[in-house]
């Protein structure tokens, strides 16, 4: 048992590990913890390899880290397809490698309760927006109900370790991980239900009133909820995607995206690789680089296709007073190793982003960390079909929303990056505004609500005249004069 | 675009690409048109099911023009040069102690309609070849097997419709997506030509393969059809090792695609009223569900990725319309498919080709002219159903 | 070039760039053509990685600005749920979308 990838000294986090439990992979035995994921457990354990791909065998392996993408699919306990990355290793587990498609399931019954809720408020995703919509709305008087897919609640907030800055009300000072108990206790002072693991399924109206109704379901153990949830408003805080990048052998493991490698060290306590290489030096490249150090991993360096550094100067120069070089105008060539990344060739670019050739250098790499940016994640307002635009300042296609949050259907709102990538304080803001906007409408303590939607405005207009948030400004407001043009247009 | 063609086929779904394609290949100077994507209507949110009717008399018509279409379909590939994801699909009937007498009647006449062998399996046969079929907690008394026929599968219908259009346009057809057709002009009881958003065509002769929206086309040359959208929904799982035989019962349709992925649905037979909402409820999936699940129960873990909905053209009898109108000659229907519209395709590219190379009247096409809905047609088909 | 030395842009289906460049050549150009022609976007992840890639990939190859290459169709389960569960919900009165 190899127990060398887990981390057991952090200057920031500590680790409190569950109670040691046995499983079995290939029928061989593995150790992990209890509250640790399948995946997350055979990473520790030295499996660096999840799958071979469906037509060309490729080795796949640990990625998202988040349930999203299908690097680590498996078959658990006779069940094939199961994402093992948010399902927990339990005692006594089976789990095998799936191939190209999965061999029918053992098990030959399924257990599934239905439960039907009646809320004023339903939150999907419970990160920054979504915690802060559940305080804002619950403290206003409206029932709510919050669901996310991750058996731990915070989002992405649980991952980060350093200090935010801002305003005092969004925890200026603070670090990411310690904002996320906060506002779960704050949650918690106030009455309404919190659901983790539990997965959107999709928005169905009801057919003759057009009443907000949906489907959830939650995953406990072996067995199934599901809920059909009756909302008089819907908030969708479902966050971000991370980008891919498109380069010659880019499925080999070894290469994660740097959510990914925030849940195995920050989150489960793993060291995801020993030498790595950043590819994109915005501020998640420059905060995770500075994480993988803290984690005790050697960062050979940051390279970053623009001519300037994308993220904030403090970031950056934390790095490189530890040494670690920011390489402009590079990009990545070529990776070397046959089942998992043994290293990397990097290349100089040109003006018009062409390779120099000459310039190619060998970087001892074991680890290749992709942060080049963010998408919203926009499958559940677009599949209940909110209107969308392309705006480049939010990172891509967006529902279309007003200033209180509301998309193009009535009573279904956004929140955070979800509405367009943007960081953390002014996500908090959001769901703060969307909380009182539901609340105003619901007439409910209508000043209060009124008030604290206010200033929140204020502090967010604030907020958003810094230099990195000027675009995001100027995209929200296309946004909303899309809005207008659409509800003139209904009318 | 072209400013006449010989021949006008509105639609590019699975039926009007195969007109295309034949009418193509025997040099008839064709142009198609189609509103949005080619198979973007019925063909592409279908299961792509290449299907045999189980038989009844009346039926016997329709049973021989699928058959005739199913056995097409198996050399497609070849014939196409292009890979369209044909997979056979072997079935399983299974029969419950109150279907039996309906079920051996209904096999006898298959059998003899369609000179098919059909063998028949008692549970015990049916758990050595499928032991994943559950027959010990179902009131299973056996199950109808159409042996080495191979005459049931599915195909992928993007490739499907992709190789058929490749291979027409080769022969030199023109196709025209994105264009939607306004109006048919008809002079003197003569059609004269089609006006779409992208210009004119001048035609004599029109080729309604229009599907959901073909009673509105017909309606441009000033002809009345019974056909009618109606909404219909469907899912597709993550891919799954090859089942080699899957139950079949009642009016679900469900089939492995060749990457594993089960497609299913159910055959519609409740009278809603008709529509061109494409929503996908779920509630029309439960009977599938739960029938796969009832006879698979192993799939009750299995992942749905997807479900939709798309809509079927039905007529009154629920059978195809097909061959050139009485009151108008020029226009040529091949329409009112049903669920049954890719299965019936490579019969319809067939006889219309040959209505209109060769004059020749089928009398399989005969029988499913628009005039029998002029006539006592209840009795002519002995189907009927109260529409709204 | 060695086959291992592929760039993947789908990861469920194995799909590749240069089969998805190909494909935009060929005339599919949109996220919607080029899901029905090369599968890409159809796997187990429901297209969340793939697409805008591909989305992107199709501006660059044909000119055409990002915001008229449209996202592809979202269709629900938003999440893989088993058939099992899917078939336990309350008959009826959805409308869906």
């Amino acid at each position: 048992m190899k127990e060398k990838q887990r981390i057991l000294k952090h200057p920031v986090l500590d680790f409190k590990r569950g109670r040691k439990i046995n499983f079995h992979f290939e029928r061989k035995g593995i150790t992990g913890y209890e509250n640790e994921s399948i995946a997350a457990a055979l990473f520790a354990s030295g499996v660096k390899v999840f799958r071979k791909s469906k037509r060309f065998g490729h080795p796949e392996g640990w990625f998202c880290g988040i349930g999203k993408c299908s690097s680590c699919l498996m078959r658990v306990n006779g069940i094939p397809s199961t994402r093992t990355c948010i399902t927990p290793a339990r005692e006594g587990m089976q789990v095998e490698p799936q191939s190209a498609k999965g061999m029918l399931p053992d098990k030959t019954s399924i257990q599934v309760a239905r439960k039907e809720e009646h809320v004023q408020v339903l939150i999907i995703g419970s990160g920054p927006a979504g915690l802060e919509a559940g305080i804002t709305s619950r403290k206003l008087g409206l029932t709510t109900l919050i669901i996310d897919e991750n058996p731990v609640p915070g989002g992405q907030l649980i991952k980060q370790t350093h200090k935010f800055f801002g305003s005092k009300e969004e925890y200026a000072g603070l670090r990411g991980f310690e904002i996320a108990r906060i506002m779960l206790a704050q949650l918690k002072n106030y009455k309404g239900t919190y659901l983790t693991e539990t997965s959107a399924i999709g928005y169905y109206p009801e057919e003759e009133t057009g009443k907000h109704k949906f489907l959830a379901v939650k995953k406990q153990n072996d067995s199934y909820q599901l809920l059909e949830i009756n909302a008089d408003n819907i908030i969708i805080t479902s966050g971000a995607n991370e980008n891919y990048l498109p380069f010659p052998k880019n499925y080999l493991p070894g290469i994660y995206g740097a959510g990914g490698v925030q849940t195995l060290m920050n989150v489960y306590g793993i060291k995801p690789g020993n030498r790595a290489l950043i590819i994109g030096a915005g501020n998640v490249g420059l905060i995770v680089g500075y994480q993988l150090l803290q984690a005790g991993v050697e960062v050979k360096a940051v390279v970053e296709a623009m001519t300037h550094i994308g993220g904030y100067l403090v970031h950056a120069s934390k790095l490189a007073r530890l040494g670690v070089p920011i390489l402009l105008r590079h990009t990545i060539k070529e990776v070397k190793g046959e089942e998992y990344v043994t290293g990397a060739t990097i290349i100089e670019i040109n003006e018009n982003m062409q390779p120099i050739e000459g310039t190619e250098r060998e970087m001892d790499v074991d680890l290749i960390l992709i942060a080049v940016g963010l998408s919203a994640s926009t499958k559940i307002p677009f599949q209940a079909g909110c209107e969308k635009m392309f705006v480049p300042e939010l990172g891509g296609w967006v529902p279309i929303h007003n200033e209180n949050m509301e998309t193009t259907i009535k009573g279904i709102y956004v929140a955070g990056d979800v509405s367009g990538i943007a960081e953390a304080s002014t996500a908090m803001l959001e769901g703060r505004i969307v909380g009182a906007a539901i609340a105003e409408k619901e007439a409910l303590n209508p000043e209060a609500s009124q008030r604290v939607k206010e200033s929140a405005l204020t502090e967010l207009n604030q907020l958003r005249k810094s230099s990195l948030l000027k675009a995001v400004a100027a995209g929200k407001i296309k946004c909303q004069q899309k809005w207008n043009e659409a509800k003139n247009h209904e009318q | 675009m072209k400013k006449t063609a010989e021949v006008i086929i509105i639609g590019g779904g699975i039926s009007g690409c195969t007109i295309a394609y034949n009418l193509s290949k025997e040099n008839v100077d064709t142009v198609l048109v189609e509103k949005g994507s080619l198979a973007s209507g019925a063909t592409g949110r279908s299961g792509s099911m290449i299907w045999n009717i189980w038989g009844t008399d009346p039926d016997k018509e329709l049973a021989k023009l699928g058959l005739s279409s199913t056995r097409k379909f198996a050399e497609l590939e070849e014939e196409l040069g292009y890979d369209i994801e044909y997979t056979p699909s072997d079935y399983l009937t299974i029969v419950t102690p109150e279907e039996e007498e309906h079920y051996r009647k209904a096999m006898a006449i298959t059998q003899k309609n369609l000179g098919l062998h059909i063998e028949y399996l008692k549970p015990d046969e049916i758990k050595k070849i499928a032991p994943y079929i559950d027959v010990d907690n179902n009131p299973v008394v056996g199950a109808y097997h159409l042996c080495n026929h191979r005459i049931n599968a599915g195909a992928n219908p993007f490739y499907t419709v992709e190789a058929l259009i490749t291979n027409a346009k080769r022969a030199g057809a023109k196709i025209y997506t994105d264009t939607e057709v306004t109006d048919i002009e008809v002079e003197n009881g003569k059609i004269e030509g089609i006006l779409t958003t992208k210009g004119k065509i001048k035609t004599h002769t029109v080729i309604n393969a229009a599907g959901a929206w073909s009673s509105d086309v017909a309606k441009m040359a000033g002809i009345k059809i019974p056909t009618m959208p109606y909404r219909d929904e469907a899912f597709v799982t993550e891919p799954l090792m090859h089942l080699p035989y899957l139950a079949e019962r009642g009016d679900i349709w469900w089939r492995q695609e060749k990457n594993g992925q089960i497609i299913a649905g159910e055959e519609t037979h409740i009278i809603r009223k008709p529509e061109y909402n494409a929503a996908a409820s779920l509630g029309p999936l439960q009977r599938p569900i739960h029938t796969i699940q009832q006879y698979i129960p192993q799939l009750g873990n299995v992942n749905i990725l997807r479900h939709w909905g798309g809509f079927e053209d039905v007529t009154p009898d629920k059978l195809p319309i097909v061959g050139e109108v009485d009151e108008l000659k020029g226009l040529i229907l091949a329409c009112g498919c049903d669920g049954f519209g890719f299965s019936f395709s490579q019969a319809h590219g067939k006889l219309i080709t040959d209505l209109i190379v060769r004059q020749e009247k089928s009398k399989v096409m005969e029988y499913f002219n628009l005039r029998r809905f002029a006539r006592k047609y209840r009795e002519y088909t002995g189907r009927w159903y109260d529409w709204p | 070039m060695n086959t291992n030395q592929k760039t993947i842009i789908c990861f469920c289906e194995d799909i590749t760039k240069e089969e998805i460049l190909k494909a935009i050549e060929q005339g599919y150009t949109t996220a919607n053509e080029i899901k029905r022609h090369l599968r890409a976007g159809m796997g187990e992840c429901q297209g969340r990685g793939c697409m805008p890639q591909i989305m992107k990939l199709i501006s660059q190859k044909t000119g055409k600005p990002r915001e008229e290459i449209l996202p592809p169709t979202d269709r629900a389960p938003i999440k893989p749920v088993p058939l099992g569960v899917m078939g336990k919900i309350s008959k009826g009165n959805q409308k869906g979308v």
